[in-house]
């Protein structure tokens, strides 16, 4: 089949208006994505130490942690649900999540599914003035401790 | 001079001299698209009013939804006319597509009005779960945050996706706003747009469907009066039950989020139930991802598995067996799912 300059011309305008709206398409999603981010919240002081008793594990709500204390020192287990973001809750001796079921033990090793990863252990420090403070944005190993 | 013409009113322009009757009889379409417009059209009116007091913002968006509801003169009626009006257009959207499959409607050349249907089925789940988030009450937050979290379970763009959608690295303020404004604006336009489109198509592709006729049988017709009568009588009766709604069964609204206490019980709501039930048991790309648009490709596939043959416009027609036996494993899976998470 010849191409007419009539087809020719025709098959240019189509094209050229695909063309555009893809990158119309793109600019949208482009502006979309945002360039900068609510950066990760900072360290969120807990208190002193004496407020923990050995062996007790508290949940602190504002740093979205459960800080425990064993004859090693300070740890804290995140209380964000490795499955999907919810909260789970201490319930009697292990983790309950709300949102699909996942159980996690004490030490926030995983007991049943959906959730397939522990949760996950955050950093726990001790500031000048003596009090505690945990950081989010850090994950630290299971075994790590605040002496 | 005549002012005003009934004849030169929209309302004429939209509805044709005479429609076959068969297309017309209540128990061929039970009216579902008719309403699922009326719906549309409450939940537009109240959602416009709502706007001059709801604030899209996490600290104060709960606290605007319990102004309007405890406060405002008939603010509790606005907001749960909406709120019906919602519910009643998911439904009967639902309904009318199960209609259109049992009585074989999207035969061509009504194939191409399908897709805008179940393009417009989408539109109005995801109206529906944006306007969910709005509330900021717990059992919205949740159900925003483990839905927005299934986006960065997507292969290698998941986290791009995330942050084209929610506009942020976490859900907060940004995402708020970016909801609100998809919820009032961006779905409404398209919502609209689709809603007339849809209808334009359907008197394109010739009106309702209607039977293949033996020779020896004549088409009856009914006038636009007798139309713009069942319209009225139908609208009527929606209207009252959406008022009667309202006033028996206020709109639900939980306690103020807190993000950092958690609660005891999450349930999702509750078109998404069966996601959720999914998520306990299966990997969340496949729960949450792969699973929802699977069932979305069977739905937009039903009319290519039945194309042309007998058993056009006629209930539970044999010959078109196929469509209709997948929506209805479609329709006890999904239900089946949602059961076993109420249940819980
Ligand atoms: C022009 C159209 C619309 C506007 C301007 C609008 C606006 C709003 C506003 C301001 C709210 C927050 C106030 C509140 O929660 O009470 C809201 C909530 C909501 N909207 Fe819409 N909306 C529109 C259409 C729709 C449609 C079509 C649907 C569903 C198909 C829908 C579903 C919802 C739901 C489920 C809520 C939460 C209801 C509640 O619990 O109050 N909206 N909408
Ligand atoms: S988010 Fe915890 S089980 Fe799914």
């Amino acid at each position: 089949m010849k191409l007419t300059r009539r087809d020719f011309l025709t098959n240019l305008g189509y094209g050229s208006f695909l063309v555009a709206s893809g990158a119309l398409a793109a600019l949208f999603a482009r502006f979309l994505t945002p360039n900068i981010v609510t950066p990760a919240p900072g360290p969120v002081e807990i208190g002193s130490p004496d407020q923990y008793a050995l062996g007790s594990l508290t949940h602190i709500e504002n740093a979205r942690v459960y800080l425990g204390r064993d004859e090693r020192g300070f740890y804290a287990i995140s209380a964000i649900c490795t499955h999907l973001g919810c909260a789970p809750r201490l319930d009697g001796d292990e983790f309950a999540c709300p949102c699909h079921g996942s159980r996690f033990a004490r030490d926030g090793r995983v007991l049943s599914a959906p959730a397939t990863r522990p949760l996950d252990r955050v950093f726990v420090g001790r500031s000048a003035n003596g009090k505690l403070f945990v950081e989010r944005s850090r994950q630290v190993d299971a075994d790590y401790r605040l002496v | 001079m005549k002012f005003w013409r009934k004849e030169k009113s929209i309302l004429y322009a939209l509805h044709p001299e005479k429609i076959p009757a068969s297309g017309a009889r209540l128990t061929y379409t039970f009216g579902l698209g008719g309403i699922a417009v009326l719906a549309s059209l409450v939940t537009l009116l109240t959602g416009v009013a709502l706007t001059f007091y709801y604030v899209p913002t996490p600290t104060d968006a709960h606290a605007s939804i319990i102004l309007i509801q405890d406060v405002v003169s008939f603010g509790a009626v606005m907001r749960g006319l909406h709120y019906w009006g919602a519910q009643v257009m998911v439904v009967a959207v639902t309904l009318h597509l199960a209609r259109v499959v049992f009585t074989g409607g999207y035969r061509p050349p009504r194939e191409f009005n399908w897709l805008i249907g179940v393009a417009l089925l989408v539109i109005t789940l995801v109206w529906d779960f944006t306007g969910y988030v709005l509330r900021w009450d717990d059992g919205a937050y949740w159900a925003f945050l483990v839905g927005t979290n299934l986006l960065r379970e997507i292969p290698a763009y998941g986290e791009t996706i995330y942050r084209a959608i929610v506009g942020d690295a976490q859900i907060g303020a940004n995402a708020l706003l970016r909801f609100y404004g998809w919820h009032i604006f961006g779905l409404t336009a398209a919502g609209v747009f689709g809603i007339v489109y849809h209808l334009w198509r359907l008197r394109k592709d010739g009106g309702i469907s209607r039977p293949v006729l033996d020779e020896n049988e004549t088409r009856e017709f009914i006038s636009r009066d007798e139309l713009f009568f069942r319209e009225f009588i139908t609208s009527a009766l929606i209207s009252a039950a959406l008022v009667f709604l309202t006033l028996i069964f206020p709109a639900p609204i939980g306690t103020a989020a807190n993000l950092d206490a958690g609660v005891s019980d999450v349930r999702a709501p509750w078109i998404f139930l069966w996601v959720q039930n999914l998520l306990r048991v299966i990997p969340p790309l496949w729960a949450g991802i792969i699973a929802p648009m699977f069932v979305l490709a069977l739905i937009i596939a039903l009319p290519f598995l039945d194309r042309r043959g007998p058993g056009r416009a006629i209930w539970f027609a044999r010959e078109r067996w196929k469509p209709q036996a997948i929506l209805v494993v479609i329709a006890i899976v999904l239900s089946a799912l949602s059961v076993l998470e109420v249940w819980r």
